[in-house]
């Protein structure tokens, strides 16, 4: 029941839950952007050939391909009490 | 004392406006001590201090390894500037602050230009640039840098920090880590820890984006913070669109090959022809005549520098118009959709679609986008990408093809440079097909590209860009144009003896363009004058117009119709498309890529690849003919 980036429809949010199976140097980058443990994202469409997927991260936005997405477990957005 | 200040920040922060901005016309490029990578430089004036201003590459970490993180640790390292000004995207503030947070902690003199302050407030966003600068213990200030607004006060703040530099700055941002991540900064400072297994450096990034969390509802006030405008989103949903984007992609390229080549762009040419050609030729022999000038020194003159230079200047408007759609392309953020939604076909070759953007750029010109290839992290999709470039006809080419479509093909004039132009694209295609294994080996491409915000462009700097541009074409046809017209025009006309060859075929230059031309007789242009012509091209795309211009005028008899056959006139532009890059392309791949090996196999290649598809466009047409 883990999913992943690239598993969430257009324009759904979820939150990072943990980056797994990628290289040193590709999670320090994501690290940099913002990808970090936490964090909300969305993801707001895909390429017309269907990769790479288009996120929003941090207030910006962000392509990347699904080989990485799929590196990027997240839950669901917790929507507690206001 | 000059001082010397250093532009650092994401990329898409503005920074190179802002450079723009301040250096003007002055720019050059510098070379510093150890370091490998050019940096741009610009030098101005301010409060009579003399100001030397370097764009460091954008960046988004100064700790990731990268090309331009490279480039400026070196910077960094060798040559301490008086002061860093920190270039930061205002409607973006977490993650430019990212960035801004490493700079402090380095301790370096640090001024932080908060960019953009206009559409911050067009999204209703105010932000405390005061608070700030407490917060981080560095001074911030509100810019715009394509409005030209709070640039004073940045200078001001900047040249202040550079002259009194003053100590423990990054103190306070130190203060809101947590204690056991400031002893270890502290401690790998010092060279006593090593983070062997990355996971401090990990915790320091989710680190520094607490921090700036934590920072940034203090100093920012706002109902919709970081939401990209409505119309960015419409635009994409439709340029991004699965069935939509490629033929809206195709259509934009043809359109602006429309514009530039078709009725508009010929109009203005012939406008600037009737004078450089026209007018400008007779004016000139009457009044040399008059003041008693010999046959030598009017034929020089008017034959020699007019017609040699003149030929290649009247394609200026044409030139500005592609300039004005590229320049376009590059501001308005394009770009990086051109990037998204090509990186896929790109990845079945190898590259990514960051590859993308260097390749549009060789439609200008072939010595930026090889440069621009610094953006791409792996050497051999680096190497890949530069082979690739120079099929991208570049502008300097675009003459020649206009002045002999004009001559053959007048009727279906852009319809034919399209049709080069595409496959140029094609050989760059196969080029990747069949190098990209040897190139690239085991190597596999990434890609992770921020998706900047569409920016109405400023119109200002469209403007500088496409007169930069244009300034470049025109000093090299002022300069090293002139000086090949003015080689050519005497190389024909005087024979061996130093004497005036009585007709073309004494001159020194029709021995040597015998002796190539046929190597070229299989293509259908094997004639002395286009073998001297692609010559003189080796050193600018552009000296093959007016090389002709010159031959062609002392040549009475042939003229262009009579010598070739339309089917040669093609198997010509295709050469002139595909064969060799220029010199200064050359040189730029050779101090870029730092291989000898690379630049020579470039020179050949192009050389044979363009032969052989000559041989064969020549043979097709003349099937149908």
């Amino acid at each position: 029941m883990s999913r992943t980036l690239d598993d969430l429809a257009y324009g759904e949010s979820a939150v990072i839950a943990r980056l797994a199976g990628l290289d040193g140097a590709t999670e320090k980058r994501l690290l940099d952007l913002g990808l970090i443990i936490g964090e909300t994202v969305t993801l707001i469409q895909r390429a017309p050939l269907g990769d790479p997927v288009w996120l929003e991260v941090k207030g910006y936005q962000l392509a990347l391909r699904r080989e990485v997405a799929r590196c990027i477990l997240v839950k669901r957005k917790e929507t507690g009490p206001a | 004392m000059k001082a010397e200040m250093a532009l650092v920040g994401n990329p898409n922060s503005g920074k190179t406006s802002l450079f723009n901005e301040l250096t003007g016309d002055s720019r050059s490029v510098g070379n510093w001590a150890g370091v490998t990578v050019q940096l741009e430089k610009g030098r101005f004036y301010y409060q009579d201090q003399e100001v030397e201003l370097i764009d460091l590459p954008g960046l988004y970490s100064l700790h990731t390894p990268s090309p331009e993180q490279r480039a400026v640790g070196e910077y960094l390292e060798k040559s301490v500037p008086d002061v860093l000004i920190n270039v930061v995207d205002s409607t973006n503030l977490e993650r430019n602050l990212y960035l801004t947070t490493q700079l402090a902690e380095t301790g370096l003199p640090l001024v932080v230009a908060l960019n953009m302050e206009d559409e911050l407030k067009k999204q209703g966003v105010r932000l405390d640039a005061g608070a700030l600068s407490s917060l981080l213990g560095v001074p911030c200030v509100q810019i715009s840098a394509t409005r030209r607004t709070g640039l004073e006060r940045l200078l001001k703040t900047a040249l202040n920090m550079a002259l009194h530099p003053y100590l423990g700055r990054g103190e306070q941002l130190a203060r809101l880590y947590a204690p056991e991540l400031r002893q270890y900064m502290e401690q790998s400072r010092a060279g006593g820890f090593r983070d062997k297994t990355g996971d401090w450096e990990r915790r320091l990034s989710a680190e520094r984006y607490r921090v700036i969390g934590k920072i940034l509802p203090q100093v920012t006030q706002a109902s919709s913070y970081g939401k990209a405008g409505g119309l960015t989103e419409r635009l994409d949903r439709l340029l991004c669109h699965r069935l939509w984007a490629f033929p809206l992609f195709i259509l934009a390229m043809l359109l602006m090959l429309y514009i530039s080549f078709g009725p508009l762009g010929s109009a203005m040419m012939r406008a600037c022809a009737d004078f450089i050609q026209g007018l400008l030729p007779a004016a000139m022999a009457g009044w040399l005549s008059r003041a008693g000038a010999g046959p030598l020194v009017s034929g020089l003159i008017v034959d020699g520098v007019i017609r040699g230079v003149g030929a290649v200047l009247v394609f200026l408007p044409q030139l500005m118009l592609l300039f004005f759609f590229l320049a376009l392309l590059e501001a308005s953020g394009y770009m990086a959709r051109a990037a998204f939604i090509t990186d896929k076909a790109l990845a079945r070759l190898g590259l990514s679609g960051m590859s993308f953007i260097p390749m549009m750029l060789g439609f200008g010109c072939s010595v930026p986008a090889m440069v621009s290839c610094r953006l791409l992290e792996n050497q051999g999709q680096r190497r890949l990408t530069m082979l690739m470039i120079p099929f991208m006809s570049c502008s300097a080419r675009m003459p020649v093809y206009a002045l002999i479509a004009s001559v053959f093909f007048d009727q279906h004039k852009w319809l034919v440079i399209s049709c080069l132009y595409l496959l140029g694209v094609l050989a760059a295609i196969l080029t990747a097909r069949f190098l990209g294994p040897q190139v690239l080996g085991r190597e596999r491409s990434f890609f992770i590209m921020e998706m900047p915000p569409y920016r109405k462009p400023a119109w200002h700097a469209v403007w500088q860009s496409v007169w930069l541009r244009s300034w470049d074409f025109i000093s090299r046809a002022g300069s090293a144009l002139l000086i090949a017209s003015v080689a050519v025009w005497f190389l024909s006309n005087i024979g061996s003896g130093l004497h005036l060859a009585a007709g073309p075929e004494g001159s020194v230059l029709y021995r040597l363009g015998a002796w190539i031309a046929p190597l070229f007789a299989p293509l259908g242009f094997g004639y002395w004058q286009l073998a001297v012509a692609l010559l003189t091209g080796f050193l600018y795309k552009e000296a093959v117009v007016s090389t002709l211009s010159v031959l062609y005028s002392s040549l009475t008899a042939a003229a262009l119709p009579e010598l070739l056959s339309p089917a040669g006139a093609l198997a010509f532009l295709v050469f002139v498309l595909l064969y060799t890059p220029c010199i200064a392309t050359l040189t730029t791949v050779r101090r870029e890529s730092g291989s000898w090996p690379l630049t020579l196999w470039m020179l050949v290649y192009q050389i044979a690849v363009a032969w052989l598809l000559s041989f064969f466009s020549y043979r097709i047409i003349l099937m149908f003919l």
